[in-house]
C-alpha cells in the first residue's frame, strides 16, 4: 500500500495537516486546493451518514464493527521475532508499547465514509471518537489490479483487508498524534499542526509501511 | 507542508436563496462578478489568505446553499465555525425577515461564542430599496452584531466585511489565551465569567442520532 498523501481533518472540517510522499498530487494540487478537498470530504462524510439507512441503525447491533489488530503495520521492523532478538529499546516516548496497541479495537465510523475507491487513487478514512478525521490517500487501486497480483484472494476480501490495514495504521497516527500534538504546550486547538517531531515519526512509518 | 499559514479560520455564508452570497464571496476571493445566477449546490469553498499582526492567516469561507432542499446536513457546517455572517439582499423583504431564522438556526447548531455580522447586500440598487438602513441597523444592534450594506457589484464594503471579521476573530482568540493565563495565575479573576458557558437559550436538537458529524 503506497501512500501518497496522509491528511488530517478537524471535527469542523478544516484541513489542520497535509503531507505529501510523492509527486502524485503534490505537483498538481496547491495547498488551497487540499483545504477545499478536506471540506469536501468533510462534507461527503456528513452526506455519507445520512445515506446509510435508518433501519441498518436501528438493527446495528448485528453488524460487527470490530477491526482486528495487525501486528506492526508501518512500524520499524515488521518482522517482531527479530525487533524481540535486537532487543531495541522502545523509543517511542509514549506509555504506550512498541506497537502502541495490541488488541482488535472497534471502529467509532459506524455510519459515514470509510474508503472510497477511483481510478486513480483509494481513500482511506479512520474516525476517532471525536470527530477528528485521519485520511490516507493511497495511488493504489485494487480493481485494476490483475487477478495474479492479489493471489487466490477474492477482490473483495483483498478490499477488506486493505481497509483493515488502513485502520490499523491510521489508528497508530492518531497515537502518535495524541502524543506529539496534544501533549505540546504550544499548540492551539484545532489548528494547523506545526510539530516537527509529529511530522517525522508519521513520514517513517509511511516510509515503514512500503 | 503545512508551515505556509498560522492560522486556519472558518467562516460561514448563511442567508436566504438569491441574495447574493456567492457574489459577495466571488467578488472577495477573486474579485469578480457575474451577473448569471447559478444556485449553490450543497456547500461552495473559498479560500483567501490574509496577513494579520505579522501571521500567515487563511480564511476559507463556507458559502452554503440558501435553498430549503440543501438543509439537511447543516449542523456539520455550523460546527466550529469561528464566524458566521449572514446575508440579506436590501430589495427583498422576505430575505430580511428570515435573517431571524437564521439566527435561530446559529444559536442551535453554532458555538455560543461565535461571531456574527449582518451584511445587506445589493445595495447599489438604491432604488429597489425596500429595507432601510435604519431598521437594519437597529435589528443588528438589539441582537448583538455589527452591520454593513455591501454591493458585490461594485465592491462596496466587501472587503471590509471579511476583514472586520477577520481581525474581530484573531482578537477574541488572543483575548482568549490572555484570558486563560491569567486565570491561571491568579484564580480570582473573573474577567470571562460569560465565556464557556452552556447557551440554554436555544431549542433542543429532535436529531442527534447520527453520531459524531
Amino acid at each position: 500500500m503506497a501512500i501518497e498523501t496522509i491528511l488530517i481533518i478537524n471535527k469542523s472540517g478544516g484541513l489542520i495537516y497535509q503531507r505529501n510522499f510523492s509527486d502524485t498530487f503534490a505537483s498538481k494540487l496547491n495547498s488551497n486546493d487540499f483545504l477545499i478537498i478536506a471540506s469536501t470530504i468533510h462534507s461527503v462524510f456528513a452526506i455519507a451518514s445520512q445515506i446509510t439507512p435508518k433501519a441498518l441503525q436501528i438493527t446495528q447491533n448485528n453488524v460487527d464493527y470490530v477491526i482486528p489488530y495487525i501486528p506492526m503495520v508501518g512500524m520499524e521492523s515488521s518482522n517482531p521475532q527479530q525487533n524481540r532478538n535486537n532487543n531495541l529499546p522502545v523509543k517511542l516516548g509514549s506509555f504506550k508499547g512498541p506497537d502502541y496497541f495490541k488488541e482488535s479495537f472497534v471502529s467509532w465510523n459506524k455510519s459515514g465514509l470509510r474508503q472510497l475507491n477511483s481510478d486513480q487513487f483509494t481513500m482511506y478514512i479512520y474516525q476517532t471518537m471525536t470527530g477528528l478525521k485521519f485520511v490516507a490517500l493511497s495511488s493504489n487501486v485494487l480493481a485494476n489490479k490483475p487477478a495474479s497480483q492479489i493471489g487466490n484472494m477474492d477482490k473483495g476480501k483483498a478490499q477488506n483487508l486493505a481497509s483493515q490495514v488502513a485502520d490499523n495504521f491510521l489508528r497508530k497516527i492518531y497515537c502518535v498524534y495524541c502524543d506529539y500534538v496534544m501533549k505540546d504546550p504550544f499548540y492551539s486547538l484545532e489548528m494547523p499542526i506545526k510539530s516537527e517531531l509529529f511530522d517525522k515519526k508519521v513520514k517513517q512509518m509511511v516510509g515503514n509501511l512500503s | 507542508m503545512n508551515s505556509e499559514y498560522d492560522y486556519l479560520f472558518k467562516l460561514l455564508l448563511i442567508g436566504n436563496s438569491g441574495v447574493g452570497k456567492s457574489c459577495l464571496l466571488l467578488r472577495f476571493s477573486d474579485d469578480t462578478y457575474s451577473n448569471d445566477y447559478i444556485s449553490t449546490i450543497g456547500v461552495d469553498f473559498k479560500i483567501k489568505t490574509v496577513e494579520l499582526e505579522g501571521k500567515t492567516v487563511k480564511l476559507q469561507i463556507w458559502d452554503t446553499a440558501g435553498q430549503e432542499r440543501f438543509r439537511t446536513i447543516t449542523s456539520s457546517y455550523y460546527r466550529g465555525s469561528h464566524g458566521i455572517i449572514i446575508v440579506y439582499d436590501i430589495t427583498d423583504q422576505e430575505s430580511f425577515n428570515g435573517v431571524k431564522m437564521w439566527l435561530q438556526e446559529i444559536d442551535r447548531y453554532a458555538t455560543s461564542t461565535v461571531l456574527k455580522l449582518l451584511v445587506g447586500n445589493k445595495c447599489d440598487l438604491t432604488d429597489k430599496r425596500v429595507v432601510e438602513f435604519d431598521v437594519a441597523k437597529e435589528f443588528a444592534e438589539a441582537n448583538n452584531m455589527p452591520f454593513l450594506e455591501t454591493s458585490a457589484l461594485d465592491s462596496t464594503n466587501v472587503e471590509e466585511a471579511f476583514l472586520t471579521m477577520a481581525k474581530q476573530i484573531k482578537e477574541s482568540m488572543a483575548k482568549q489565551k490572555l484570558n486563560n493565563d491569567s486565570n491561571n495565575a491568579n484564580n480570582s479573576s473573573n474577567n470571562n465569567k460569560d465565556k464557556g458557558n452552556v447557551n440554554l437559550n436555544g431549542q433542543s436538537l429532535t436529531n442527534s442520532s447520527s453520531g459524531c458529524c
